[in-house]
């Protein structure tokens, strides 16, 4: 029986075949050897659906008599639901969870891997503190002390605003709930931020603008319904490798076009029925062109427009953000079907195929595909279209394509902007921990501050209305010495930030006190004053709420190693320190579901309602809104989702419950080659690194199947420096250079005149080259784009 | 492994010539899984250069198998 054609039943092939029991005077040796043949079976199942193995070769692959428990993954925002094999103790194996709609039993390389991650020799296990330049190890309660204390000496000295959070999209939602309470409800700074922005901010501004509330309409049930996928910069065999997987299963059974777009070739392209590539940052030119064919060939669905959209301008030429305080607000004003016409006949197809770099007639078949009334189609994207100066705007342009055709909020009818991390969704975008956010709208609206502060139980004038810094300004603010004091969880800016040598010069600048909660040492804990070793994962209970809405619960499995603590009771042990010990009335053994049902009070109601403690125990995940006991699949449309108020389809997001169709051009990007640097540099991930590789080069087959980073070139630039695979070459930006081995023809092939390098690996830092310039609107920096110089080394 | 193109029979007759791991080539597709079993670290490495060496090899993908007994405490 086929691997991929099981994926979908109610068990899964890989679950009949590999939970046979194993005699229990079975040696270790064949135990080991049989897992790890289940493991590479089911990392073989991800990449050819549909592979069969000889029947008499696999029916003694087994798991013995391990304790099974449920979790969700630890690493990107797909959400898979893994069984974790527990014993003596430790977490010892890994398989898919059957049960999970997510993944339907199937994992990726990294998540068969994942428990690893929890056991590195280097693991943090005792807190450190710095002293005479060094860091040495000392109690916890000396660390949570010396945190307490300066923060709140910071506080007496420069005010709230002087200290500062970053946290991360690997919080889990208690993490994340409890340092927005702390810093914005009890302290009374802004100062909070998460790395999210540096990864999905855009796609939030993204719907707030076009939909006015956050987060996909849709869900990955979509892929099993949809007969077109376009993959806008979305390398997502390996990034997303198990929903791609279920695209590819998909295709083994119906009629399926699989559609990638990108600036270079990946394994995704290689996969596709058909791939075409663009130049940076005119994937705007293209969507405008698309929906300029979809406007003129009359597949525009014009009862849908009329009744469920409004046209809408904003402000162009709006900068990068590069000056040292930049500000700027977007300001929309109404516009019609008309003027949007008359904006789209700058990007007819003919006009901008050399702009775009691709034909007229390839442009004209992707819209025909959009524009075809009896194909239903997902557009799927990720870092590609958010990590962009127009972040914001290309996510508004996708769903115009969407709402132009109407096919949006039904079943494989879907604009689906994918996560990177595991809750990123559920604790950064829907706890709200960036600066202008709370767990229900946003500060500068009195009505969400109030509520806030009564749920909070804290003065509602300690909630301050103005938003501070986004995530550059707050490492901006921390360089020219506003910011004294800032605590970092669960993320390594010292690997990711752009143009980095600034942010790292100014975190280890004199009358700077740094945080750091890691659970290993990390380029960010080189730079910390005081390192906090943290329970990771499953070594802690916690919530994680993935792309498609869904929160999935997970218990304490294992001990956290040494002195390791949550960042939850990290930030509860700080804040009763600083004497705030009455907002966090909770004791260790019941603390997470009490903050569960806290915080769940700011999303009560059809249009985010959320299932209770008892549920998300129960179950592997639930989607919200969770109303009287239905998860819903389809927001916004009347059939599925129960907040809707009006026929057929209720945008209730935006006032009369219309989705705004925005008119954004094609803007250049800030910094193109030129003579001096003629080479674009794209940044990004790989399949077996999770973004700046602090786990996953830890577990040693995945950091020997990639141990370091590379540079990937065109073979004809290669040709033309003289430089031969795996030879060394030398990458220099107006920001830093780079020393690395060139990689040609070997997992990618950027375009002629541009190199791609990945971002895991913490000895080769590339964004010390990248450009700290940003999408005016959501704030998040743009890591594929910059101008560079490549030398042989 | 991902053999090279048209190479998988010549690479599972390679493999064959190991006797520190098992091969398992799928029925229709151009992959195989091998399960190494080496008695140390450094046989490991030596093994995984010989593999990699050979040009009937396209592509290699690890994946696990851990020991509860060498996870620290």
């Amino acid at each position: 029986m086929p691997l991929g054609a099981q994926q979908s039943g109610s068990r899964h092939w890989i679950e009949q075949k590999l939970t046979r029991m194993v005699s229990k005077n079975q040696s270790r040796r064949a135990f080991l050897k049989q897992l790890a043949t289940a493991s590479a079976l089911s990392a073989a199942a991800s990449m050819f659906p549909g592979v069969m193995f000889a029947e008499e070769q696999i029916k003694n692959i087994a798991y013995s008599d391990l304790n099974w428990k449920k979790s969700p993954c630890r690493f990107c925002g797909v959400g898979c639901g893994l069984l974790i094999g527990l014993k003596e103790g430790k977490a010892v194996a890994v398989k898919g969870d059957p049960a999970s709609p997510v993944n339907k039993g199937l994992c990726c390389v990294k998540g068969y891997h994942s428990v690893m991650a929890l056991y590195g020799k280097d693991r943090l296990t005792k807190p450190l503190v710095r002293k005479n330049g060094k860091l040495v190890e000392t109690t916890m309660q000396e660390a949570l002390d010396l945190v307490a204390s300066k923060m709140k000496s910071t506080i007496n000295e420069h005010g709230e605003d002087a200290i500062s959070m970053y946290g991360s999209g690997q919080w889990t939602i208690p993490d994340g709930y409890v340092a927005s309470k702390f810093v914005k409800g009890v302290i009374g700074t802004n100062n909070l931020e998460a790395n999210a922005r540096l990864c999905m901010a855009s796609a939030v501004t993204g719907f707030m603008t076009s939909f006015g509330i956050d987060e996909p309409m849709g869900c990955y049930e979509d892929i099993d319904h949809a007969n077109v996928f376009v993959l806008w910069g979305n390398n997502m065999a390996e990034m997303h490798p198990v929903l791609f997987s279920r695209l590819l299963d998909n295709r083994l059974k119906r009629d399926v076009t699989i559609i990638d777009l990108g600036t270079r070739t990946t394994r995704t392209s290689m996969a596709a029925d058909r791939s075409f590539l663009f130049k940076p940052q005119t994937d705007l030119a293209l969507a405008n062109a698309i929906c300029y064919e979809i406007v003129n060939n009359g597949w525009m669905n014009e009862r849908f427009v009329s009744k469920h959209t409004t046209f809408k301008t904003g402000k162009t030429d709006i900068g990068y953000g590069i000056e040292e305080k930049f500000k700027f607000n977007d300001e929309a004003k109404a516009s019609s079907l008309a003027a949007y016409k008359t904006f789209l006949e700058d990007y007819a197809p003919e006009k901008v195929e050399k702009l775009i770099g691709m034909s007229a007639k390839d442009i004209k078949y992707l819209a025909s595909l959009y524009g075809n009334p009896n194909k239903k189609i997902m557009s799927l994207w990720c870092m590609g279209a958010n990590q962009h100066t127009r972040g914001t705007w290309i996510n508004n342009l996708i769903y115009n394509i969407h709402l132009l055709t109407g096919k949006i909020s039904t079943p494989g009818n879907s604009p689906f902007s994918l996560t990177g991390q595991p809750s990123a969704c559920g604790t950064v975008r829907e706890v709200g921990t960036l600066t202008h956010k709370l767990p229900y709208g946003v500060v500068m609206k009195e009505g969400a501050r109030k509520k806030a502060a009564e749920i909070w139980g804290v003065p509602l004038e300690n909630i301050k209305a103005k938003p501070t810094h986004h995530t550059v300004s707050m490492f901006r603010a921390l360089d020219r010495g506003e910011i004294k004091f800032m605590w970092i969880q669960v993320t390594n800016p010292m690997v990711t930030m752009p143009n980095l040598n600034r942010y790292r010069e100014g975190a280890e600048k004199d009358g700077r006190f740094i945080v750091v909660s890691d659970v290993y040492p990390t380029p960010t804990t080189d730079v910390a004053d005081v390192v906090l070793p943290s329970a990771m994962w499953i070594e802690r209970e916690g919530m994680f709420g993935n792309s498609e809405r869904r929160t999935q619960h997970f218990n304490q499995l294992i001990d956290a190693p040494g002195e390791a603590m949550s960042d939850t009771w990290q930030i509860i042990e700080v804040a009763k320190r600083m004497g705030h010990g009455k907002y966090f009335p909770w004791t260790e053994e019941n603390h997470i579901e009490e903050i569960w049902k806290e915080y769940t009070k700011f999303h009560a109601g059809k249009k985010h309602g959320m299932a209770s403690y008892e549920e998300l125990n129960k179950r592997a995940g639930v989607m919200w809104p969770f109303v009287e006991g239905k998860e819903t699949k389809w927001r916004f449309n009347t059939k599925y989702d129960p907040a809707c108020e009006k026929d057929s389809f209720d945008f209730y997001g935006k006032p009369e419950g219309k989705a705004w169709i925005w008119e954004r051009p094609y803007e250049a990007p800030p910094e193109v080659p030129d003579n001096e640097f003629p080479f674009w540099l794209n940044t990004g991930r790989v399949l077996e690194h999770w973004h700046t590789g602090s786990m996953t080069r830890r577990i040693s087959v995945l950091h020997q199947s990639v141990p370091k980073s590379y540079a990937e070139l065109h073979p004809d630039d290669a040709k033309r420096l003289n430089v031969r695979n795996g030879e060394k070459v030398k990458l220099i930006s107006r920001r830093g250079e780079i020393i690395m081995d060139a990689s040609i023809n070997e997992r990618g092939k950027p375009t002629r005149g541009q190199v791609f390098v990945p971002f895991f690996d913490e000895s080769l830092l590339i964004n010390e080259l990248t450009l700290d310039a940003y999408c005016p609107i959501s704030k998040q920096p743009d890591y594929k784009k910059c101008a560079v110089r490549v030398e042989k080394a | 492994m991902i053999p090279a193109q048209g190479k998988k029979e010549a690479l599972e007759h390679f493999l064959s010539e190991f006797k520190n791991l098992d091969v398992l080539p799928a029925e229709e597709k151009e992959v195989l899984i091998v399960v190494t079993d080496t008695a140390d670290k450094n046989e490991e490495e030596l093994l995984l250069e010989k593999l990699k060496a050979n040009e009937l090899l396209g592509h290699i993908t690890m994946v696990f198998g851990s020991d509860p007994e060498k996870i620290k405490n």
